[in-house]
């Protein structure tokens, strides 16, 4: 099908004409004869020898070749094939390859930007209107859809379903944590974190606080009283162990900015700032450059001091989004006011190919005007 | 057969044959020629001593009183026509065939009208013989019913040895080849005047210039040929074949000639006409 959908696909049909033809040409015609012997000689020294075709042959080989890419490119630019790429977390769980040989590849969503149903479509709304589309995500296919776009869903049919998912925490206090959940509403479960537990949650998403030991850092899921041991995406949440280095001689007003912006925050000292993620080392040249450590901060200082720490830290561990995980329901794309039968644009033709089909057509004539004919059977009564 | 056999221009051109031979004998029309060996055209009352044999019933019908038909001589001695009937004479088409179907009725009538007895070696297993002038058109039925060509040249034909007589003409294809030919030195000595004549296809002289698979009627593998650019060198090697045919035909006694063959459909009297020309009527 893929074939007769592109025009690549007819101008090999086009090439196929002449080639058939020659090879008509120079395939040997069966002739009964009543004796081989006159024919011997031709036999023996004409076997081997290949005719090269003659120069008209190439020219109007030019030619054709010539009038096709101009067909091409003059027909050929009415459908451009898109593949639109989703690549959220939500794909990328399952490892499927995305189909190639498409002439666009537009990638929508990344490991930290969720895609739903409506972000694809509006992207498909932004693409020209001579596009065939196919789109390549895990999410549900919408209603209504066009028959110009190709919804394939069907590599990640088999993926393991997400009952609950912990979307983010953020420390309270140096000991307590606010933690954001969302879970499929039929699902009884709790929280635990150590050896502390929360009570079986309700509803479909919300938030509690969890109080943090020392030496326990992982928050998961407890689903119908059984602990889920594998820790798979969605399914737990390491809380980051975060430690900001001070420069030497700060003033103690930069400690209290500091622990207010991360309660559960180490402070240490060192020759320069410096915020330490689970033992990764970022460099905050920002804040190392123009900050008065060793004054007493204002309060704007001490408001850009958290909002960088925390962009910092949610950048490296970032909150995630509730619809990635949990499976959604297809919506209408009528809405979005996709033409249902696809209007492709005119072909657009220069004058240069006009001149270029003209030079074809003429080329072809000379050519054929020049390839030696096979002469009528002669001969002369002995 | 896909074209009539002998349609009525033919039987024009022949008869205008006929006149012409005879324009040497100005003043001589077709007529009897009273003998004792074969019953003739002419009929005669029943006289006594006739046999009840020669009595023409349907004419003592309409005459009222016993009508015999009168008995001629032959002239002229004896012609023997060998007709190749080997695959060879129609391998891609059956202009050939008609071709020698046509002479042969030509020549047998031509020899007829002149007093001489014909015999016919075809395929089958003993000579067909004709003699009479009112014996022409028996031969016509005898070669539509001929079977179509097949087999191999030359060993069928000398099953049937020609007997003694006057006069040899061999109606054959030009495939023969000179070793094929050898074994007919034993028989031309016997005759007075011993004639071939090969009947050539315009396809044999000229073949298409292309890439051919020739496939040999007679027996042996294919053969694959490219003729675009060996042409010359085939119309070479087919001449040198055709002077090794004729030098081989003079050798055992055949005076060699040749006759094209063109559609048949188109020409039946063309044929005749040329083969007047070539001297092969």
């Amino acid at each position: 099908m893929l074939f007769f959908e592109s025009m690549l696909g007819y101008a090999g049909i086009l090439l196929f004409l002449p080639f058939f033809l020659l090879r008509r040409q120079h395939r040997a015609s069966k002739l009964a004869v009543g004796g081989l012997e006159p024919f011997l000689t031709a036999a023996i020294s004409g076997a081997n020898q290949e005719r090269k075709p003659p120069l008209s042959f190439w020219l109007f080989l030019c030619a054709y070749l010539l009038a096709n890419s101009v067909l091409i490119s003059a027909y050929g630019v009415s459908e451009d094939r898109v593949l639109l790429e989703d690549q959220s977390v939500s794909v990328s769980r399952a490892q499927a390859q995305a189909p190639s040989g498409y002439a666009k590849h537009v990638i929508v969503g990344s490991s930290t930007q969720s895609i739903q149903q409506a972000d694809l479509l509006e992207e498909i709304q932004s693409l020209p209107n001579n596009s065939k589309v196919t789109v390549w995500t895990d999410l549900p296919r919408p209603h209504h859809l066009p028959a110009w776009i190709d919804w394939q869903n069907q590599a990640f049919a088999k993926q393991k379903e997400i009952l609950g998912v912990i979307l983010s925490a953020q420390p309270v206090s140096n000991i307590q944590w606010r933690v954001h959940w969302a879970k499929q509403e039929h699902v009884t479960a709790s929280l635990q974190i150590g050896s502390w537990s929360s009570a079986m949650l309700i509803g479909e998403e919300g938030s509690l606080l969890i109080p943090v030991e020392e030496g326990s850092r992982r928050i998961q899921w407890v689903i119908e009283g059984k602990a889920d041991a594998q820790g798979s995406v969605g399914k737990s949440w390491a809380l980051p162990e975060v430690r900001i280095q001070l420069p030497a001689g700060s003033h103690l007003a930069w400690r209290a900015a500091a622990l207010a912006a991360w309660p559960s925050a180490d402070l240490g000292d060192g020759p320069r700032f410096a915020l330490q993620i689970n033992g990764q080392v970022q460099t905050l040249r920002e804040l190392d450059d123009g900050m008065p450590w060793s004054r007493e901060p204002v309060a704007q200082d001490v408001a850009r001091l958290a909002e960088v720490l925390r962009a910092s830290i949610t950048a490296a561990h970032p909150p995630r989004d509730a619809r990635e995980y949990l499976p959604s329901l297809p919506i209408d794309a009528d809405r979005f006011a996709l033409s249902a039968t696809h209007n492709f644009a005119r072909p657009q033709i220069a004058p240069w190919m006009v001149f270029a089909v003209l030079l074809a057509a003429v080329c072809a004539a000379i050519a054929w005007v020049k390839i030696p004919m096979q002469e009528p059977a002669s001969y002369s009564e002995v | 057969m896909t074209s009539e056999l002998f349609p009525p221009e033919f039987f024009v051109e022949l008869a205008r044959q006929s006149a012409r031979q005879k324009m040497g004998m100005m003043g001589e029309r077709p007529e009897a020629h009273r003998g004792d060996q074969v019953p003739g055209f002419e009929r005669r009352r029943w006289q006594m001593g006739d046999s009840k044999r020669h009595v023409d019933w349907r004419a003592t019908a309409r005459c009222g009183h016993p009508v015999v038909r009168g008995l001629e001589r032959e002239r002229g001695g004896q012609l023997c026509i060998v007709m190749d009937r080997s695959a060879s004479m129609a391998p891609a088409s059956e202009d050939r065939d008609i071709a020698q179907r046509r002479l042969t009725l030509a020549l047998t009538w031509l020899t007829l009208e002149q007093g001489c007895r014909v015999l016919l070696f075809s395929d089958t297993d003993a000579p067909a013989r004709f003699s009479g002038w009112s014996r022409r058109a028996a031969v016509i039925p005898f070669l539509q019913n001929l079977s179509a060509p097949s087999g191999s040249d030359v060993l069928r034909s000398l099953q049937h040895r020609p007997s003694a007589g006057s006069r040899l003409h061999v109606l054959s294809d030009p495939w023969c080849t000179s070793d094929a030919l050898k074994p007919w030195a034993a028989l031309t000595p016997a005759f007075q005047q011993c004639q071939w004549t090969s009947l050539l296809l315009p396809a044999e002289n000229a073949p298409p210039k292309k890439s051919l698979e020739l496939l040999p009627v007679e027996g042996g593998n294919p053969l694959q040929v490219n003729l675009t650019d060996q042409y010359a060198q085939f119309q070479d090697s087919w001449q040198a074949f055709r002077n090794a045919q004729r030098d081989a035909l003079l050798t055992v006694g055949f005076h060699p000639l040749d006759l094209v063959c063109e559609d048949a459909a188109k020409d039946a009297a063309g044929l005749l006409r040329r083969a007047a020309r070539h001297a092969v009527l």
